[in-house]
């Protein structure tokens, strides 16, 4: 009795401090696809490809602050400017066993705090990954395999494409990115977001950590050990101090211009495309807009669009160069809309120019089907069955499967309609210890590749497949026109 | 979506697993560190970093067994330790004398019947602030989260005689003011 009292007593008083509306996703979410990144580029060059082609090729997730003086800064991103800007007094490198640290830039704003960070000097084997380093060692040399693709494929931001069966480190003992801002009052800050590119022995990180008050003029950035690499193979626990100043009253800050709302897409399913705000750069423009997928079935949610399918053309017919802006804070995404940020590069166009979409990537919400899979009583290790299922999902066919059974894993290959990108497939009831794979791409179109792995050997049997949460190409096109005139101020 | 949906999609790297479980969890565990931390900002960043951790560490989980349990008890382990790290630290360590815990037992049983009034409640909260975060998580993790003694020395880590000499020194103090009172 007197312990429901206290518990009662204790739920108050945390009732009172933290509301029943507390909403822990978006940052969650932010986070995770910082890591995501960085990770992937970090340690896995071949599945870099992949997820670079989502984020530089296909999905462009970026929105934007409103109601706040709000500017950018090349490199830097979009940062609200309503109190004085600080920056790192100088940059600071420190250099433990062959391996350079490098804070290289941070500004402080009224929203955040941006640390721009560099490590150089990684030797390939304190990778745990094998994949890793044999994606290294083919191109070693070859400097930043980060952002030289342009072809299509889908993996969900956070997804975990498959493991290197043979690698010997398990993924719990890999160093994840888990950097942190140390205040000279104790607080410690996490990171919220991040941006990454990687090359065979070093990375540069761009961080967003919370914003620093005023008053405080000193932090200590800590970095608990290189991302993906094996604990304890490198130095461990850096602590780079850092001094912060005014920003010199000429640096550069490009100011954020809203868009005249007259600028929304007409077309065949009436969605709306806007240009919503306007950045204008040295050499370009910043356009940072929505997309809603207005008219279709409620379970039709709208992801993303590629780069290989959407296109800029001026009046004149000419092609305009852009490409997915990185830098413009992400916002939480809504259902039924995406938004999205491209950099045009170029001023001296025809105006207006001409944005097109040819298909935009959408999840159809619930859709699954079945069929099943006999292995027959003794299945092998690297038996694989060719299977002609006679099923569709949401009226996409699946045409053909083959499946290949390795001594704790099936590996599924999936021949599908064409404008199916991913699904996820499993076997009912039987839990597996963890999956990966990938999705469509523009070479490989309806080709889906995927594998689960149990903690012993597979099951085997008569077997039914699941696939679900279901990832299809929606045909537009969708087209909408922009002109610089068309910026007026932010009010 | 079923929990144990949600863990095998949170195993194949899908968000939306995580994202069920945040919906579920994130109340009680915010609630949980605010209690241990006292400070509701420095509460949702470790309850984040809890949460980024399941997605980290998911593979290696048995989505066979209750999750709540299991990620309370790294809710808790990371309010212990961020506050053992920060300068919010209150001055009594982990080896304060244990008579601590006692007294605000002693003090909600002194008032049961008030317990619900913000002012006992204010009590409760200022007496808390003079215990260990190690302290606070004992309490946090006996009265708020009503786990068991035996839970709590397997989740706690600490060894079973301290959390049992813990909670029967409480007990017999409730008992010796129960019977003060019902003397008077």
């Amino acid at each position: 009795m007197k312990e429901n009292h206290m518990k009662d007593a204790l739920e108050n008083i945390a009732r009172r401090a933290v509301p029943e509306d507390v909403n822990l996703m978006p940052k969650i979410a932010a986070r995770l696809e910082g890591r995501s990144f960085m990770t992937t580029l970090r340690a896995r060059p071949v599945l870099t490809i992949l997820l670079v082609l989502m984020l530089l090729a296909l999905l462009t997730s970026v929105a934007y602050a409103i109601g706040k003086v709000m500017g950018y800064i090349p490199g830097i991103g979009m940062i609200d400017q309503s109190l004085p800007l600080r920056i790192l007094a100088e940059p600071i490198s420190v250099t433990r066993d062959g391996i350079t640290l490098t804070v290289e830039q941070v500004v402080l704003s009224a929203d955040k705090t941006v640390v721009v960070y560099k490590v150089e000097g990684i030797p390939l084997d304190a990778y745990t990954n094998q994949e890793a380093s044999q994606g290294n060692n083919a191109g070693t040399g070859e400097g930043d395999s980060s952002y030289s693709f342009s072809s299509s494929a889908i993996i969900p931001i956070g997804s975990e494409t498959p493991e290197v069966s043979h690698s010997s480190v398990e993924k719990s003992n890999i160093c994840f990115v888990d950097d942190h801002l140390s205040l000279p009052d104790g607080t410690l800050m996490s990171l919220q977001t991040g941006e990454g590119s990687g090359w065979s022995s070093g990375f540069e990180n761009r961080h967003v950590f919370g914003p620093i008050p005023d008053e405080i003029n000193k932090a200590v950035f800590l970095v608990s050990c290189i991302p993906e690499t094996a604990p304890g193979a490198l130095p461990e626990n850096w602590e780079i101090p850092l001094q912060f100043v005014s920003a010199p009253p000429d640096m550069a800050v490009l100011p954020v211009i809203g868009v005249a709302p007259s600028t929304s897409a007409t077309d065949n399913y009436q969605p709306a495309m806007t240009v919503d705000q306007v950045i204008e750069t040295n050499d370009g423009y910043i356009l940072i807009g929505k997309f809603r997928l207005n008219g279709f079935p409620s379970n039709v949610d709208p992801i993303g669009f590629y780069n290989s399918l959407t296109s800029f053309i001026d009046a004149k017919g000419q092609i305009v160069r852009g490409l997915p802006a990185s830098g413009i804070p992400e916002d939480n995404k809504v259902k039924g809309e995406f938004p999205w940020a491209y950099e045009i590069q170029g001023k001296q166009y025809a105006w207006p120019i001409t944005i097109t979409m040819d298909a935009v990537n959408a999840y159809l919400l619930g859709e699954t089907t079945e069929f099943e899979f006999d292995t027959g009583a003794d299945p092998q290790v690297g038996q694989t069955w060719y299977l002609k299922p006679d099923a569709q999902i949401a009226g996409y066919k699946i045409r053909e499967v083959s499946i290949k059974r390795t001594s704790n894993a099936y590996e599924f290959q999936f021949l599908t309609d064409p404008d199916v990108q991913l699904f996820y497939p499993e076997i009912v009831g039987i839990p597996f210890s963890t999956g990966g794979g990938q999705g469509s791409d523009n070479f490989h179109r309806g080709q889906i590749y995927y594998q689960l792995e149990y903690k012993g050997e597979p099951p085997s049997g008569k077997l039914m497949i699941k696939l679900s949460d279901l990832q299809v190409l929606i045909h537009g096109p969708w087209q909408m026109q922009w002109s610089p005139k068309d910026s007026i101020p932010m009010p | 979506m079923l929990e144990q949906e949600a863990l095998q999609r949170l195993k194949r790297g899908d968000i939306g697993g995580l994202e069920f479980l945040v919906s579920q969890y994130q109340v009680k565990a915010v609630r949980t560190a605010y209690l241990i931390t006292r400070d509701p900002g420095l509460a949702e960043d470790v309850v984040q970093d809890c949460f980024i951790q399941v997605f980290r560490s998911i593979r290696g989980f048995d989505a066979t067994r209750p999750f709540e349990p299991w990620f309370m008890r790294s809710v808790i382990n990371a309010s212990v330790k961020i506050m053992q790290k920060s300068a919010r630290q209150v001055e009594v360590g982990d080896e304060a004398d244990e008579s601590v815990w006692a007294e605000i037992v002693s003090r909600v049983a002194s008032v049961e019947q008030q317990v619900e009034s913000a002012e006992i409640q204010n009590e409760i909260w200022e007496a808390m602030r003079s215990l260990s975060p190690r302290q606070r998580a004992v309490i946090v993790q006996r009265y708020f989260l009503e786990m068991s003694e035996k839970e709590m020395a397997i989740e706690s880590g600490a060894a079973v005689g301290t959390i049992k000499w813990l909670l029967n020194a409480a007990r017999e103090r409730l008992r010796s003011m129960l019977a003060e009172r019902s003397d008077e």
